[in-house]
């Protein structure tokens, strides 16, 4: 072997490969453990195809698509036949018997007649070429019935308005009027007197038989006092001890928000009347008056708890029915 | 300004790149709105150098579209049942591009519809029939994969761009499911992710089938 | 590119409103039937008056930022608002077989603005409640109002 000790120009000689040394063995083929990362090749025997059209079978448009609105019996045209060519629109009178809600949606479905009408004129005047005006004919007609519908509110508003201004000054002798009528009702028409007295609070005070629904203001407290009192008065009659509470009271009338919060809101029986004169009297002796300057604070403050203690009320049976 | 290189789709990426990288084995085709130039991707983007090759031959009828992400939109997403296949799916696509520009250039023109003067038909830049083609090369590509015992998804932007279902789709591949992409709220914006959500799914799909197989085995 | 044949444009309405300065050889108008006339083409945003509004009145419904976005305004949008118990029994039109009713405001002499009449409309209502009047039949063709 080498003889490591010897100069570095012998070694060289030595070490160097000549055609006469033995060749080195050649390294063993190296075994690659892991595969190969791309395996694939696009597949050799394709072939062109022909260009797929696309096709608007493979959609199914739904009976009930919204732009259906915009076709009458889902046709692209109607036949001039098929329209309603006889029919007269709305008039004035007949509207003004209808409610706003049926306004409302007669004002919808004429709305959408048009659209339809509209639609297929414009179809019938670029892609048919026609000179036909039998739909415009009948869009007219819709359209008029359209304004006398807008006419017929427009009334009713100003009407509204005027007799609203007229009202002050007759709102003394309705209501003279009603209690004399109130009053005159005997006990066996008990049920539909009450009824009158909830639509005269209702159309008069704007008082509602819902007690959340009301807000609180001059003109509920002025109209909740007279109803109160008509109540006492009405019950008066037939049982002696709210008839002592009448005559007890100051100028037999009852001015105070808090008792006449009380008597309002009771149930429209003789019981209940006569407990809540009672409660009345409790008051007064107690010496809980409202003052005229916090009526309105207070008031508001008694129809929210009676609201709240209401929908609590009210709430756990609709769970238990749920 | 140096400009940002997305070398995601840039290069070909083979399936343990996907695997690793965290994507489905799915396949990508976008449409472009402007020419209906249809282009293939490995990945839920796509570049410029993807263009480049798969429009090899541009002239006037057919010119190299930009890449302007805004004229581009997704077509169809392929889901695929194994990486492998997806692989060659794409390569098949892009091969048949090739043909299509290259090769077989003269039986290409013939099967297109042709206007009064004798051209391609178009109608300002668009030519509709790139994009039926496209949808005639997924249907050989598909044909020509071996995965007739599995279930591959088609994700349509259109059912009415895949072309008559009765005709083209049923008899030959009747393995394939196709589905719709959503089309609720402003799908342009939203694409990327609603890819991003069919890539998802796709992976989840595609876990749950190897656990069932491994077991089943 | 070879010219449409001037034939075809005979028939389209638009054509008719399209260049009629130009010439056939023959000497008739290109389009159009005669070169007279100044109302041919809808007017355009730049013709008009001062006072000419062309537009839909859809937009405005919001303004710009210092910064170039658009903030809605909900208050500026309109809304339709629909009924809330539709009542599809009504049609747009009514049959002419029905007769048209009349409203005779005897003894009102404002008609329906007439402050006694809706006084005692309202003491009907308190009195009876919501009851149907004579024209709720068909026959009837003449009403108090």
């Amino acid at each position: 072997m080498l003889n490591v000790q010897r100069g570095l120009h012998t070694t060289v000689r030595l070490s160097a490969r000549t055609k006469y040394t033995k060749p080195k063995p050649k390294p063993q083929a190296r075994v690659i453990k892991s595969e190969p990362s791309q395996v694939t090749h696009h597949d050799n025997n394709l072939k062109i195809r022909a260009p797929i059209p696309p096709s608007a079978k493979n959609i199914v448009c739904p009976e009930d698509h919204p732009l259906w609105q915009f076709f009458a019996d889902k046709k692209f045209l109607r036949d001039r036949a098929d329209l309603d060519n006889h029919s007269r629109p709305w008039t004035i009178p007949e509207l003004r018997r209808k409610s706003f809600e049926d306004l409302h949606s007669l004002w919808y479905t004429s709305l959408k007649e048009r659209n339809i009408l509209a639609r297929e004129n414009h179809l019938l005047k670029t892609a048919v070429e026609s000179s036909d005006d039998s739909f415009e004919k009948v869009a007219d007609k819709v359209r008029t019935t359209m304004w006398r519908i807008r006419h017929v509110l427009s009334e009713r508003d100003w009407s509204y308005r005027i007799a609203n201004e007229a009202f002050v000054e007759e709102v003394d002798s309705f209501v003279q009027e009603f209690e004399k009528d109130f009053l005159l009702l005997s006990q066996d028409e008990d049920e539909e007197a009450f009824e009158q007295l909830s639509r005269f609070q209702k159309s008069i005070f704007g008082i509602s038989e819902f007690i959340d629904e009301n807000v609180v203001n001059k003109r509920f407290i002025d109209g909740m006092k007279l109803i109160a009192n008509l109540k006492v008065k009405k019950f008066s009659e037939r049982n002696n001890d709210i008839k002592t509470f009448l005559d007890q009271t100051p100028n037999n009338k009852i001015t105070d928000a808090g008792e006449a919060f009380l008597v309002f809101t009771c149930e429209n029986t003789e019981k209940d009347v006569k407990e809540a004169c009672e409660a009345v009297l409790e008051l007064r002796n107690n010496g809980n008056a409202v003052s005229r300057y916090d009526e309105l604070d207070t008031v508001a403050e008694y129809v929210n708890r009676l609201a709240q203690a209401q929908s609590q009320a009210t709430q756990p049976v609709s769970e238990q029915s749920s | 300004m140096t400009k940002l290189k997305a070398i995601g789709p840039d290069r070909f990426r083979p399936t343990q790149w996907l695997k690793s990288a965290g994507y489905a084995p799915q396949v990508f085709i976008f449409r472009n709105l402007e020419s209906g130039q249809v282009l293939y991707s490995q990945l839920p983007n796509f570049s410029e150098k993807q263009i480049k090759l798969q429009f090899q031959r541009p002239n006037w009828a057919n010119k190299q579209p930009s890449a302007r992400r805004d004229i581009w939109k997704c077509m169809c997403v392929v889901d695929m049942p194994s990486y492998e296949a997806s692989v060659q799916l794409y390569q098949n696509l892009v091969r048949l591009r090739y043909l299509r520009d290259v090769t077989y250039v003269k039986q290409t023109n013939e099967m297109r519809k042709k206007n009064n003067d004798g051209n391609v038909w178009f109608s300002g830049q668009y030519r509709p029939t790139y994009t039926q083609e496209a949808v005639a090369d997924l249907v050989e590509s598909l044909t020509k994969i071996d995965s007739e015992d599995k279930k591959l998804t088609i994700h349509w932007e259109d059912q009415w761009r895949m072309g008559d279902k009765e005709k083209y789709w049923t008899p030959i591949l009747p393995q394939v499911e196709h589905s719709l992409m959503s089309r609720v709220g402003n799908t342009s914006r939203e694409e990327s992710s609603i890819l991003k959500e069919l890539g998802e799914r796709a992976k989840e799909a595609f876990s749950k089938g190897n656990v069932e197989k491994s077991s089943s085995v | 590119m070879r010219a449409t044949l001037v034939n075809l444009f005979h028939e389209s309405p638009v054509s008719l409103l399209t260049r009629p300065w130009k010439k056939t050889r023959d000497g008739t108008l290109f389009y159009g039937l005669s070169k007279s006339g100044n109302i041919r083409t809808t007017l355009t945003t730049k013709q008009g008056n001062k006072n000419l509004y062309k537009g839909t009145r859809s937009s405005g419904i919001g303004r710009f930022t210092n910064h170039g976005r658009y903030i809605i305004q909900w208050e500026k949008v309109r809304t339709f608002v629909t009924p809330k118990n539709y009542n599809t029994d009504l049609k747009p039109l009514v049959s002419k077989d029905v007769p048209e009713l009349k409203h005779a405001f005897k003894g009102y002499e404002n008609g329906v603005y007439d402050t006694k009449l809706y006084f005692a409309k309202l003491k009907d209502y308190i009195k009876n409640g919501q009851v149907q009047s004579k024209a709720s039949d068909i026959s009837c063709y003449v009403e108090r109002g």
